[in-house]
């Protein structure tokens, strides 16, 4: 069964092959390209007609553009080679693929990236874990309104809220520990103390 | 294929090859001898005709050199470096783009290759990088590599697999062909450090181009001079 299906496939290969030629010849009426062999398998143009008809060469047909934009002349190989590889001195550059030497190091991670992007794998990573937040938030929220603030629970944290402040907000809690990454304390601004005396400093070098 | 008596003749004249290799050749030509190359057995099963409608063989050699086995190197000659052989058949995408990519990593150590290519917006970067890993561990598993990355590209190079075709229509009922195009992925991977240069005519640098052209403008004689 199976070498059924493989000759039905070759035998569909071979007939595009055959038969593209076919129809070429029989839209145009004998013009387009006409490798012999391939007809004289087939068996023959369908439609033969003769090269000059009787009542002169007929008119050409002004819709069919059939044969309007052909190349004059044979590009050669120096020219094709420049094309698709390019030269460094040639105004077009260099088509091959040049390796990056901008590339920088994340430090968090260890992989590289590129200057004016963030690191995909520590972005990835984020993006995953805030995908699996929105989800358990969206499961417990279900179809009520959102009236109250979402505060999410990673295992293990939950001690640390009274019951008190658990009322005031939607409490999201998460079987899975919190990962490393991720700070508890995102909304504190700044750790180190606020100077609270700022005098102006005037440069003691520039005299 | 080339015979062995063809391949000395190109050792003893110094020849370069066609793109210059000139770290890999001395360890290249010799592993590539006919004789040490397990023997390739029949394309197909005895009695089986070679059809269109089978499914293609691909290349059967390219992983045969794996299986080479060598004499042992003597005290004072240098040891010879540990190497895979790796080849991903039929992958469904075009020779002509494979060729870029696989240009792009010939002569990098595995660990820039696989860091270059991360950054190749193209199918075949994915493509190479795989199979760059597939030979990466074949070569620690297999070949007696000791350090996974202590690896680089000696060979790299893509050709055409099987093409097939479908038919599509153009406008006013004119008829085109599809070509699907599949190719063979082949790299190898040598234990070492990559060579400064991978192919013999790179540029040199500005003092050593200097000292070469003042050698030549110094050579110059007056012909029928005394």
């Amino acid at each position: 069964m199976i070498n059924g299906v493989r000759v039905v496939w070759g035998n569909w290969q071979r007939t595009i092959d055959r038969y593209a030629v076919i129809i070429y010849q029989a839209i145009n009426g004998g013009g387009g390209p006409s490798p012999a062999l391939a007809l004289a398998a087939a068996g023959g143009v369908p439609h033969q007609r003769a090269a000059t008809p009787p009542g002169g060469a007929p008119p050409p047909v002004a819709d069919d553009g059939f044969l309007w934009a052909v190349p004059k002349y044979r590009r050669s190989v120096e020219r094709r080679m420049m094309r698709r590889y390019g030269a460094e001195s040639w105004p077009n550059g260099r088509k091959l693929i040049k390796p990056k030497n901008n590339l920088i190091f994340c430090l968090k991670c260890g992989s590289h990236y590129l200057p004016g992007m963030l690191c995909m794998t520590c972005y990835n990573r984020v993006k995953s874990e805030t995908e699996e937040l929105q989800k358990a938030v969206a499961q417990q929220q279900g179809l009520t309104p959102p009236d109250r603030e979402v505060a999410i629970v990673y295992r293990g944290e939950r001690e640390a809220i009274d019951d008190q402040q658990a009322k005031a907000v939607r409490l999201v809690e998460l079987p899975k520990e919190r990962p490393r990454w991720f700070s508890k304390n995102l909304m504190q601004r700044t750790t180190t103390p606020v100077a609270t005396e700022t005098a102006p400093v005037k440069p003691s070098d520039l005299g | 294929m080339l015979s062995a008596r063809i391949l000395q003749r190109i050792i003893a004249t110094n020849a370069t090859w066609p793109g210059g290799i000139t770290a890999a050749a001395a360890i290249l030509l010799p592993s590539r001898s006919p004789s040490s190359v397990p023997e390739l057995g029949p394309t197909r099963p005895a009695g089986v005709r070679a059809m269109s409608f089978l499914p293609p063989t691909g290349p059967r050699r390219w992983p045969l050199y794996n299986e080479q086995v060598f004499p042992p190197t003597g005290a004072d000659e240098a040891p010879r470096p540990a190497f895979v052989c790796h080849v991903k058949t039929n992958v469904k995408y075009s020779t002509k783009k494979m060729w870029y990519i696989a240009s792009m990593i010939r002569g990098m150590s595995i660990e820039e290759a696989l860091k270059q290519l991360q950054f190749v917006n193209k199918k075949g970067a994915q493509i190479v990088s795989e199979a760059l890993k597939e030979a990466q561990e074949m070569a620690v598993r297999d070949h007696n590599v000791e350090f996974k990355n202590n690896l680089w590209v000696a060979e790299s190079f893509a050709t055409k697999g099987r093409v097939l075709k479908g038919l599509r229509r153009h406008a006013r009922a004119r008829p085109g062909i599809v070509h699907y195009r599949y190719t063979h992925y082949f790299v190898r991977l040598e234990e070492g450090a990559p060579p400064e240069q991978y192919y013999a005519d790179a540029p040199l640098p500005p003092e050593e181009m200097l000292k070469r052209w003042l050698e030549q403008r110094r050579q110059r004689t007056i012909t029928h001079s005394l």
